[in-house]
């Protein structure tokens, strides 16, 4: 009598196989949920801050890199970016009330190119720099640093404008008022004459502008 | 945990390879999940880099030429204010000023992996004619005479009219400048006038067959007749030489009717050469009326030109 009881058995099994199908489709999406969790996980324990790369940082920079060149365009048109490169105190060899390593840090430079950064960046919580790159005495490209905030993050954009020094172009006083010294006369201008002709030197103002 | 086995079916006949299974389901949902985002974000970023403008160097390429124009202008206005030279000395003067910036920006830009080359294409000669006496007369002091014969082109046109004496009310004996070309009958002028019962400096235009008028509420004016304003506001009617297309004479009429000072640059000779004068004449200076500035900015996908033309004070621009 061993065969009947094996018939009665096969039934069972044909009513059963739908529930577990159900059982099985969801213990699939449990075990994805628990990789993705332990995804998830992993991302958590390395540091997401601000400055990690995103969808939205590439966003940020080019805002943050339209900015700085929108401020460069405008401060060469009105001349204030002549004003803040020849805002330069003869006698102490360094811009008007810089730090003592010779650039400003946190406090952007006291004229008008100083005022567009601080109303741009400063206030929303942007960091920048901001170099100077020219010729050497002796045919060199040479960096000089204007602004110093820091060590720019992986996520910094950078824009640049050129701007042409002419002998006859005079110091800025810490007043921004020119003076009577022309950037030739003086020898302690950190630029040289590097050209025969009517233009002192050509310098590239560079700004690097990263989130913090 | 679900049951695995078919009911019934011992340990041994094939459950574990359904565990293994939905195990690896497990997998592939979660991995192709994060394939998903992973795709959904490389094509926003490619979206973002692809909108970039600046992706071939472009931008720098237009950033550039703004700032060679604005040095070239500056160069230009360094060889006449500092060497106030004849023609070679001043085109000598820019051209040096304009080889210096090419040798020190084509080794900042290089750097970049971008090869500007900037060089002067030409200059146009011209003449700078400056009366600084107070009065409008020439040299031999006629009311009535030719400024510049046979010039086509004018730029940085500025008079300065003091109306508290000589300015007439408008009559046959206003002041007037014209711009008189004979052999197409084509004439432009533009009078000065002082209305006495509003006090009012009044500059009048007559292009076309009309004739309009702009006011300015003072005792003095500056009129900047190429650049079309008025004691600095913007006049509408004042555009110089306007429907004169050929060669013309400038011409002075009744300039003693009017007080104050003027200067010009014309592009030629002025058919004349005002060589001696005394303290109320006018005087000629050499000038470069214009200069062509060629600029080639080159990029690894780019190569852009550019011919930026320096002619401060021009009517046209």
């Amino acid at each position: 009598m061993v065969t009947p009881s094996a018939d009665r058995e096969r039934p069972v099994v044909s009513v059963g196989v739908p529930d577990r199908g159900q059982a099985h489709t969801l213990e699939g999406m449990v075990a994805a949920l628990i990789m993705l969790s332990a995804v998830i996980f992993a991302l958590e324990m390395t540091a997401v801050t601000p400055l990690s790369a995103s969808t939205s940082s590439q966003h940020l920079e080019n805002q943050q890199g339209a900015t700085a060149q929108g401020i460069l365009a405008s401060a060469a048109e009105t001349g204030a970016l002549e004003r803040a490169v020849l805002f330069w105190n003869a006698s102490g060899e360094q811009f008007h009330d810089t730090t003592d390593l010779g650039y400003y840090a946190s406090n952007p430079p006291p004229n008008d190119l100083g005022r567009m950064f601080d109303r741009s960046f400063n206030s929303r919580g942007i960091a920048y720099n901001v170099d100077l790159v020219y010729e050497g005495a002796e045919g060199d490209v040479r960096t000089k640093e204007l602004v110093y905030q820091g060590r720019p993050s992986d996520n910094a954009v950078g824009a640049g404008r050129t701007l042409v020094l002419y002998d006859n172009d005079p110091l800025y006083d810490d007043g921004g008022a020119a003076t009577g010294t022309n950037v030739s006369d003086t020898g302690d201008y950190f630029a040289p004459d590097v050209s025969s002709g009517s233009v002192y030197n050509v310098v590239r103002v560079e700004v690097v502008v990263w989130r913090i | 945990m679900a049951d695995l086995r078919p009911f019934g079916a011992s340990p041994e006949s094939g459950a574990r390879e359904r565990a293994q299974l939905i195990l690896v389901a497990g997998f592939v949902i979660a991995v192709v999940l994060i394939a998903l985002a992973l795709v959904m974000n490389s094509a926003i970023y490619t979206e973002n880099l692809a909108t970039r403008s600046d992706s071939s160097g472009a931008t720098d390429a237009v950033v550039y030429q703004r700032a060679v124009e604005s040095a070239a202008l500056e160069a230009f206005e360094y060889a006449h204010a500092v060497d106030g030279g004849d023609h070679a000395s001043l085109e000598a003067n820019v051209t040096d000023a304009i080889a210096g910036l090419d040798a020190v920006s084509t080794q900042q830009e290089a750097r970049r992996g971008h090869v500007p080359n900037v060089s002067v294409a030409g200059t146009v000669h011209g003449t700078a004619i400056i009366d600084e006496s107070d009065d409008f007369a020439s040299e031999e002091d006629d009311a009535n005479w030719t400024v510049a014969g046979g010039i086509s082109a004018v730029r940085a046109f500025n008079v300065f009219v003091d109306g508290r004496s000589d300015l007439r009310e408008r009559g046959d004996d206003e002041f007037r400048i014209v711009a008189n070309d004979t052999a197409n009958a084509d004439r432009w002028h533009l009078n000065v006038t002082k209305n006495t019962s509003t006090n009012e400096i009044v500059v009048g235009v007559a292009a076309g067959g009309s004739f309009e008028t702009c006011r300015h509420n003072d005792d003095t004016a500056w009129v900047n007749v190429t650049a079309g304003t008025v004691a600095g506001e913007p006049c509408d009617a004042l555009t110089f030489a306007e429907g004169v297309s050929g060669s013309y004479d400038l011409e002075y009429r009744n300039g003693t009717a009017v007080r104050g000072h003027y200067s010009m640059v014309v592009d030629d000779g002025p058919g004349r050469v005002y060589s001696s004068p005394d303290s109320g004449d006018p005087r000629t200076e050499d000038a470069l009326y214009r200069m062509t500035v060629d600029l080639v900015y080159r990029t690894a996908d780019l190569d852009y030109r550019a011919k930026i033309r320096i002619e401060p004070g021009d009517h046209d621009g």
